[in-house]
C-alpha cells in the first residue's frame, strides 16, 4: 500500500482478515492515540523528559502494530534520548513530527473505516 | 479431556494494544477474555479469580511489582504473564523468580508468544482443575457418615473420634482386628480434615521387606545403594502437607523405629545416601491389629515411639460386637453387588439374618462382604436364605456357634481347632491349652480327634 501512513495488509494479517475488528481497532486508535500524542507534546513543551519518555514508551507498540513506518524510528529515538538524557535538543522536533503523523494517520483511518 | 473454559484478564493501559491482545486470545472459543486499562479496574474484578492474567509492567496507577504481590495474595492460583515494552533481562529474571509464569516483550512476535504461553498454561490449569475435581469426588466418597455403615454404640463412638480427629492435626493410632476397616477410618479422617486437598499416602509396613522400608519411607539418592539408579522421593515427601497412613506399624523393625521417632520429633527427613535435611509437614495416622503396649513390654516396639504415636487412640470394634450393624452392612453389600452385576435386588430371610447374627466373623467386614456376595450368587430367587449363607471357616469352634453342645463336645472341638491352627503340633497344643499331651494322644487314638498328620 503506497501513500498511506499505516499498513492495512499488516493489520489484516494481524486480525486474520477480520475487517470488523480492523474497524474496531481503527476506532480505538482514533480515540486513544492522538490524546496520548497531545500529552507527549505538552510534556515536551514543559521539558518534562521523564513524562515524554513514558508516553513514547506507551505509544511505541501501537505505532509498531499499525506499521506507521515514517515515525517508527522517531518514537524509539524519543524514548531512548529522553530516558538517557542525551541530545534532548533534538527531541521537540521529533515529538512534533510524531504528533503530526499520528493525526494524519487518524484522518486516514477515519476516512477509510469510520465514515 | 474436554477443554475447560478459562478466564483471562488483560491489563494494559494502551487501549489499542489491549484490544489487539484480547482479540487474538479470543480466537480460541474456550478463552473468556476481559480487558482492563487500569490497575484499579483490574483489582476491582480480581474477585472473579481469573485463571490467567497478562500484566503490563508499567501502568499509570501501579507498578507491575505491586500488582504482582496483590494478585499473589488475593488470587494465588492465578497464573501471571508479564507483557512489557522493556527488553530488560534483569527485570524479567527478577519477575520469574517471584513466580511469574512468563515475560513477553512487546514486539512483532508478542501475540504468537502470548498464544503459546497461554496454551501451555491451559494444560496446567486443566490438569489442576481435574485434580481438584477428583479430590472433591474422593472427599465425597469418604464422607464417613455415608461409607461407614452402622448405628451400634461402638461404631457411633468411632464416628465421634473421627470427627474430633478431623478437626485437628493430632496423631491418630487406630487399633482393630483385621478387616474392621482401619484404612477406611484413616481415609475418613484425612478427607474430612483441612488437609483433604493434599495427598493421602498409605504404606503397609508389613508388606514391604524391612531392608527396603527405609528408602520407601524416606526416599534415596542416586547411588545410595546397589540398584539405586536414580533419586527416589519417599512416602513422607509424597505426603507433604497431607496425611501418611502407616498400616501395621507393629511390624516395623526396631532400628527403623528409632529413625521414624527422630523424623516425627524433628519434622524433617534425610533421604538414604544424602546429608540434606528436608523439612516435612505430614499428619501421621498409624494402625495395627496388635496390642502395641504388649509389644513394648516384650521389647519389640520402642516405648518412646509408642507414646509419640499414641495421640488419639481409636479402637475399631470387631463386627461381632456391632450387633444389628451386621445386617445393615450385609444389606449394603448385597445392594452394591446386585447393582454392579445387574441383578435384581435381593432381601435376607429371617433365617439368613439369624445365621449371620450368630456367626462371629473372625475376618470381620471383609469376610461379611465375601459371604454375602457368594450368597447373592448362590440364591436364585430374590431372597437370600440361610442355606445360601456359606460360612466358609473350617474351624470347629466357629461351626458350633448357636448349637447346643456338651462340655465334652466343646473340649474336643477346642482341641481340634488348636491342632489345626498349630499344624497338628501336639506338644505345642498341649502347652497352649495347658493340658497333658497324653490326653491329646488318647483322644486321637479313640478317634475323637481328626488328624491328617501329626508330628512327635
Amino acid at each position: 500500500m503506497t501513500n498511506s501512513y499505516f499498513n492495512i495488509e499488516h493489520l489484516l494479517e494481524l486480525t486474520n482478515n477480520d475487517i470488523n475488528f480492523v474497524k474496531e481497532l481503527a476506532g480505538v486508535f482514533c480515540e486513544t492515540i492522538p490524546p496520548m500524542a497531545d500529552e507527549m507534546q505538552i510534556a515536551c513543551d514543559e521539558s518534562n523528559w521523564q513524562a515524554v519518555s513514558q508516553l513514547a514508551h506507551k505509544l511505541k507498540p501501537s505505532i509498531d502494530t499499525m506499521r506507521i513506518e515514517s515515525i517508527r524510528d522517531d518514537i524509539l529515538q524519543i524514548e531512548s534520548r529522553t530516558k538517557q538524557n542525551i541530545e534532548l535538543h533534538t527531541v521537540p522536533a521529533l515529538v512534533t513530527k510524531v504528533c503530526e503523523v499520528v493525526y494524519l494517520t487518524r484522518d486516514e483511518l477515519m476516512a477509510s473505516f469510520l465514515k | 479431556m474436554k477443554p475447560t473454559p478459562i478466564l483471562i484478564h488483560i491489563v494494559e493501559d494502551d487501549a489499542f494494544y489491549c484490544s489487539l491482545l484480547a482479540h487474538h486470545l479470543s480466537l480460541n472459543p474456550e478463552h473468556h477474555v476481559k480487558k482492563f486499562t487500569s490497575a484499579r479496574a483490574f483489582l476491582d474484578a480480581l474477585h472473579e479469580k481469573p485463571d490467567i492474567v497478562t500484566l503490563d509492567y508499567s501502568l499509570p496507577d501501579g507498578t507491575g511489582d505491586q500488582l504482582l504481590s496483590q494478585v499473589k495474595e488475593l488470587s494465588p492460583d492465578t497464573k501471571i504473564i508479564f507483557i512489557s515494552g522493556q527488553n530488560d533481562i534483569k527485570i524479567a529474571i527478577d519477575l520469574l523468580k517471584k513466580g511469574v509464569h512468563d515475560y513477553i516483550v512487546k514486539d512483532d512476535d508478542t501475540k504468537e508468544r502470548l498464544w503459546i504461553a497461554v496454551e501451555h498454561l491451559r494444560e496446567t490449569i486443566e490438569l489442576k482443575k481435574e485434580l481438584d475435581s477428583l479430590r472433591n469426588e474422593v472427599a465425597k466418597k469418604y464422607d464417613f457418615q455415608k461409607v461407614m455403615i452402622g448405628n451400634s454404640d461402638p461404631i457411633r463412638q468411632v464416628f465421634q473420634w473421627i470427627d474430633k480427629a478431623s478437626k485437628t492435626n493430632i496423631t491418630v493410632s487406630i487399633n482393630g482386628e483385621t478387616g474392621t476397616g482401619k484404612e477406611l477410618v484413616a481415609k475418613s479422617i484425612h478427607f474430612n480434615s483441612f488437609r483433604k486437598k493434599q495427598p493421602f499416602v498409605a504404606v503397609n509396613v508389613a508388606a514391604i521387606p524391612k531392608e527396603l522400608l527405609e528408602s520407601e519411607l524416606f526416599g534415596h539418592e542416586k547411588g545410595a545403594f546397589t540398584g539405586a539408579a536414580g533419586r527416589r522421593i519417599g512416602k513422607f515427601e509424597e505426603a507433604h502437607k497431607g496425611t501418611l497412613f502407616l498400616d501395621e506399624i507393629g511390624e516395623m523393625d526396631l532400628s527403623l523405629q528409632a529413625k521414624l521417632l527422630r523424623v516425627l520429633q524433628e519434622k524433617e527427613i534425610t533421604r538414604v545416601g544424602s546429608n540434606q535435611l528436608i523439612p516435612i509437614d505430614v499428619r501421621i495416622i498409624v494402625a495395627t491389629h496388635k496390642n502395641l503396649l504388649h509389644e513394648v513390654k516384650n521389647g519389640r516396639f520402642r516405648e518412646d515411639l509408642y507414646y509419640r504415636l499414641l495421640g488419639l487412640p481409636i479402637v475399631v470394634p470387631p463386627l461381632r460386637e456391632r450387633g444389628n450393624d451386621i445386617i445393615l452392612i450385609a444389606r449394603f453389600f448385597i445392594d452394591q453387588f446386585c447393582r454392579e452385576n445387574s441383578l435384581q435386588s435381593k432381601t435376607l430371610t429371617v433365617e439368613a439374618k439369624k445365621k449371620l447374627m450368630l456367626y462371629n466373623f473372625p475376618g470381620n467386614i471383609r469376610e461379611l462382604k465375601s459371604i454375602v456376595e457368594l450368597a447373592c450368587v448362590m440364591s436364585d430367587e430374590n431372597e437370600i436364605d440361610a442355606p445360601h449363607i456359606n460360612i466358609s471357616s473350617n474351624s470347629y469352634i466357629e461351626k458350633m456357634n448357636g448349637e447346643d453342645v456338651t462340655l465334652r463336645d466343646f473340649t474336643t472341638r477346642l482341641i481340634q481347632h488348636y491342632l489345626e491352627v498349630y499344624q497338628y503340633d501336639v506338644l505345642k497344643v498341649a502347652e497352649k491349652l495347658d493340658i497333658g499331651k497324653s490326653t491329646i494322644y488318647r483322644m486321637i487314638k479313640n478317634n475323637e480327634l481328626v488328624v491328617s498328620k501329626y508330628q512327635n
